[in-house]
């Protein structure tokens, strides 16, 4: 799977988490709980997808790792 | 141009001649032409038979005309006026308009009664009030009130050939007015109201010799930018509501004129009719313009006072618009 | 036979459209089934039937949009399997659609549910401009009484008391949501009329809404009318949450992703349970009094990023397991999202719990959404120095707010409600 691949898995299931969204840019570097107001119940629903859709379980400890997209590509690109 | 009074003798003499169930019958008819003159040479045209001078009593002959209805003929019984019809009300009432109910479908009254209506003639308190509305009161028979040349002439035609008692009330005052006739032409529903004239401001609503100075009333609203718009009921029972309702969803405002005293009047009924089905669209509230509640007064000044006249309308016109 | 009617979905609902049918005329519909979509100033709500029985007619097509209170279908025992349990369940049902309208409470539509009065009373409380349904009556069994009108009345909120304007004014200026209370009336006796309205709407812009801005607007007219009405006071208490958040890591550890437990979801079931002893703070004003909810439906305020909020309830906040409620809080979050909230969700909540982020400002004097009678507000978790045992050590906590109608409770109720909701967060393990 490339990193494009995970890249666009990893924003469906944000999209799914947060319709409202919409087409706004999310820049890889962004962080995503300040830029785009994900509080904890997002971010887990976002887990729970991303557990869903490439099989990768992302433990709370592990929250700090994916706090922008960039970040979370290379989190779960080392585990799928 | 015909008058009036030719076109309702146009009319009976299609009918009489058409029709042999046909006959005319009420006080002076025959020799005498008609109290308005309206059967003038008919007796000669149509022989006694069927042209019938009748006593002093319109109870007996109104009855007589039912019963005829009922023998199948298609009886038309003119009476000298309104104020006389009441010596007939229990006739009226109580068989005429009744007998269909009564026989349970069995027998129909095919009745045309016709009579003048109205005041202006200077012929006093007991010759001149308008009572119509005491007819439109009742089921079970049928209240017209033409108030153009055509409409004299295709409305007695639609009355003689209604199955049911047909009452024409015939103002006084319009027997001399002129107008086209042309009794080619396909006539309009009796049974429906007429704009006779558009207007977008107010709604003026009127029947028979009223309606006439609801149109000179609306030319002189003209003058003064209101436009008004004059709806003729023509048929005062069934009365057209939705005409009447469609008219007033336009304008917003509504003058209803009616030569009847304003208590229990069609004013009123129509008033009434307008709250239930136009509340959400009156912008003012609803003028009446009637006959002042006192009996018609014989002094010329005095009568004019008293019945419905065109600068009264006008005035009610502008209260209505609030340019009063 | 019952008429299903368009519901009223919040306090300033005055219309709805009906979006789509999910039964036809014949289909056997329970208690509690989705019968429709409707669209409201809030997005599209499923809407539930409270009774059962066979659909007999729809009376509203797709696509229309009618006032509250207008029958919408005939709902029948007949049809269907039409047995005498089922005519059991229709006379039940038809007593259930009454705490719909009953929530309704100052929203137009027809008043079914308002207090006895006669019409001699009901004339008085016209004339004096006194809402009938705010008054306690003092006859019996409750009717309101000529006096009860009297010693209601208020100094008239107009000086010159009812306005005059004709029906057509008032039409056309409620089509084009004109505030007529300030149009000069050129009419006789300075009524206003239509051309009046008509003069008047240059004032304000009104285009036609977003949802986003209609959504504002209602959340406008229910904040107003809150502020307008309830008396709040407000209490708070600092909680110390470093209990709640252990316990919550370690377990979390041992769960799947797909069990974890988010702190929000701590907060939501104790408040709930804190509720249980406090009742008083779980109720709904109505008709001018406080009438108590047996049951514990808190409503989760849900700020949408596109705007607007919205509270749908957690129905039984305080029943079955942390897990179930998790569950059932996801479900929610995610519908409100998506915009397919149901009807019952939306009237339902007896008390709201706001949140106001979790890296936001530190406290929020949230204002109660009527007709409820109280709301709890949390600021964000943050990091202070407490004393523990006599010792400074750094904790997460956590202020939580009561905002409460003082018709119905005092500040000494609401603080021990706070004080409760705070022993029960020191025991996560317990929720």
């Amino acid at each position: 799977m490339t990193r494009e691949e995970i890249r666009a898995t990893l924003l469906k299931c944000l999209f799914d988490v947060a319709p409202e969204i919409g087409d706004e840019e999310i820049e890889s570097d962004m962080d995503l709980r300040d830029e785009l107001d994900l509080d904890s119940m997002d971010i887990l629903r976002w887990v729970q997808g991303i557990h869903k859709a490439l099989g990768v379980e992302i433990p709370e400890e592990d929250y700090g790792e994916i706090t922008t997209l960039g970040e979370t590509v290379d989190y779960v690109a080392a585990r799928v | 141009m015909t008058t009036y009074r030719d076109a309702v003798r146009t009319a009976l003499q299609t009918l009489l001649r058409e029709d042999d169930r046909v006959f005319l019958m009420g006080e002076d008819v025959g020799r005498y032409g008609g109290a308005y003159a309206v059967s003038k040479g008919l007796l000669e045209e149509f022989g006694e038979d069927r042209i019938r001078d009748t006593p002093l009593c319109e109870s007996t002959f109104v009855g007589a005309g039912i019963g005829a209805a009922l023998g199948g003929m298609r009886p038309i019984v003119e009476v000298m006026t309104v104020n006389f019809s009441l010596l007939a009300l229990d006739q009226v009432v109580n068989n005429a308009a009744v007998m269909r109910h009564m026989s349970g479908g069995q027998f129909q009254v095919p009745i045309a009664v016709r009579m003048a209506t109205g005041g202006g003639k200077q012929i006093a308190a007991q010759h001149s009030h308008s009572l119509e509305n005491w007819y439109a009161h009742i089921p079970g028979i049928k209240v017209l009130a033409p108030a153009t040349v055509q409409d004299a002439h295709d409305m007695l035609l639609a009355a003689v050939e209604d199955p049911d008692p047909v009452f024409v009330f015939e103002h006084q005052m319009l027997y001399g007015i002129e107008g086209e006739l042309d009794t080619t032409a396909t006539p309009l529903s009796p049974w429906k109201a007429v704009i006779r004239r558009s207007g977008t401001d107010v709604s003026l609503i009127a029947y028979g010799g009223s309606m006439h100075k609801a149109l000179s009333a609306a030319e002189e609203l003209d003058k003064g930018g209101i436009s008004a718009e004059v709806v003729d009921l023509r048929s005062l029972r069934p009365l057209d509501r939705d005409t009447i309702v469609d008219s007033v969803r336009r304008t917003h405002r509504a003058v209803v004129i009616d030569e009847a005293w304003k208590t229990g009047s069609l004013a009123s009924e129509i008033s009434a009719t307008l709250a239930e089905h136009a509340f959400y669209d009156l912008d003012a509230p609803i003028e009446r313009v009637c006959t002042l509640e006192v009996p018609i007064p014989y002094a010329k000044h005095l009568e004019e006072a008293a019945i419905p006249q065109v600068d009264r309308i006008v005035e009610a016109a502008r209260r209505s618009v609030g340019d009063g | 036979m019952a008429e299903f009617l368009m519901p009223s979905l919040g306090a300033d609902m005055t219309s709805g459209t009906l979006a789509k049918w999910r039964v036809t005329a014949g289909d056997t519909v329970k208690q509690g089934d989705i019968i429709a979509e409707v669209e409201t100033d809030k997005g599209i709500i499923e809407i539930e039937v409270f009774e059962s029985g066979a659909v007999q007619k729809l009376l509203v097509n797709e696509g229309e949009k009618v006032p509250v209170g207008t029958p919408l279908a005939e709902i029948g025992s007949g049809g269907g399997a039409g047995s005498g349990a089922d005519t059991g369940a229709d006379v039940d049902a038809g007593a259930d659609t009454r705490p719909g309208l009953i929530l309704s409470a100052g929203s137009s539509g027809p008043d079914l549910s308002g207090p006895m009065a006669s019409p001699a009373v009901r004339r008085k409380a016209h004339e004096l401009d006194v809402p009938l349904e705010r008054i306690r009556g003092s006859g019996e069994h409750g009717r309101v009484t000529l006096d009860d009108v009297r010693s209601a009345a208020r100094p008239p909120a107009k000086p010159c008391g009812r306005l005059r304007i004709s029906p057509y004014a008032r039409r056309i200026a409620e089509e084009r949501g004109i505030d007529v209370s300030s149009i000069r009336g050129s009419g006789p006796g300075g009524a206003i009329q239509a051309k009046d309205v008509s003069n008047a709407k240059a004032q304000p812009p009104l285009k036609p809404a977003s949802p986003a801005e209609r959504m504002q607007q209602v959340i406008a007219a229910a904040m107003t009318r809150a502020n307008d009405e309830i008396p709040h006071y407000y209490v708070e208490h600092t909680s110390d949450m470093g209990n709640a958040l252990t316990w919550l890591k370690q377990t979390n550890a041992s769960l799947g992703v797909n069990q974890r437990l988010v702190s929000g979801v701590l907060m939501l079931r104790a408040v709930a349970l804190a509720l249980r002893k406090h009742r008083k703070l779980n109720a709904t004003w109505q008709h001018g009094e406080a009438v108590p909810s047996e049951e514990i439906h808190v409503g989760l305020a849900i700020s949408l990023r596109g705007g607007g909020l919205v509270a749908p309830a957690v129905r039984n906040t305080d029943e079955g397991s942390l897990s179930d409620l998790m569950a059932r809080m996801t479900d929610l979050v995610a519908r409100a999202r998506a915009g397919t909230l149901r009807s019952s969700e939306i009237t339902s909540a007896t008390i709201t719990l706001t949140s106001l982020g979790e890296r936001g400002v530190e406290s929020v004097m949230p204002i109660i959404f009527p007709p409820q009678v109280a709301i709890v507000g949390c600021g964000a978790l943050v990091e202070r120095p407490w004393v523990v045992d006599g010792q400074i050590v750094a904790r997460p906590v956590m202020h939580v707010t009561l905002g409460a109608d003082h018709r119905v409770s005092n500040g000494h109720q609401g603080s021990r409600f706070l004080s409760a909701l705070d022993r029960l967060l020191q025991e996560p393990e317990k929720l």
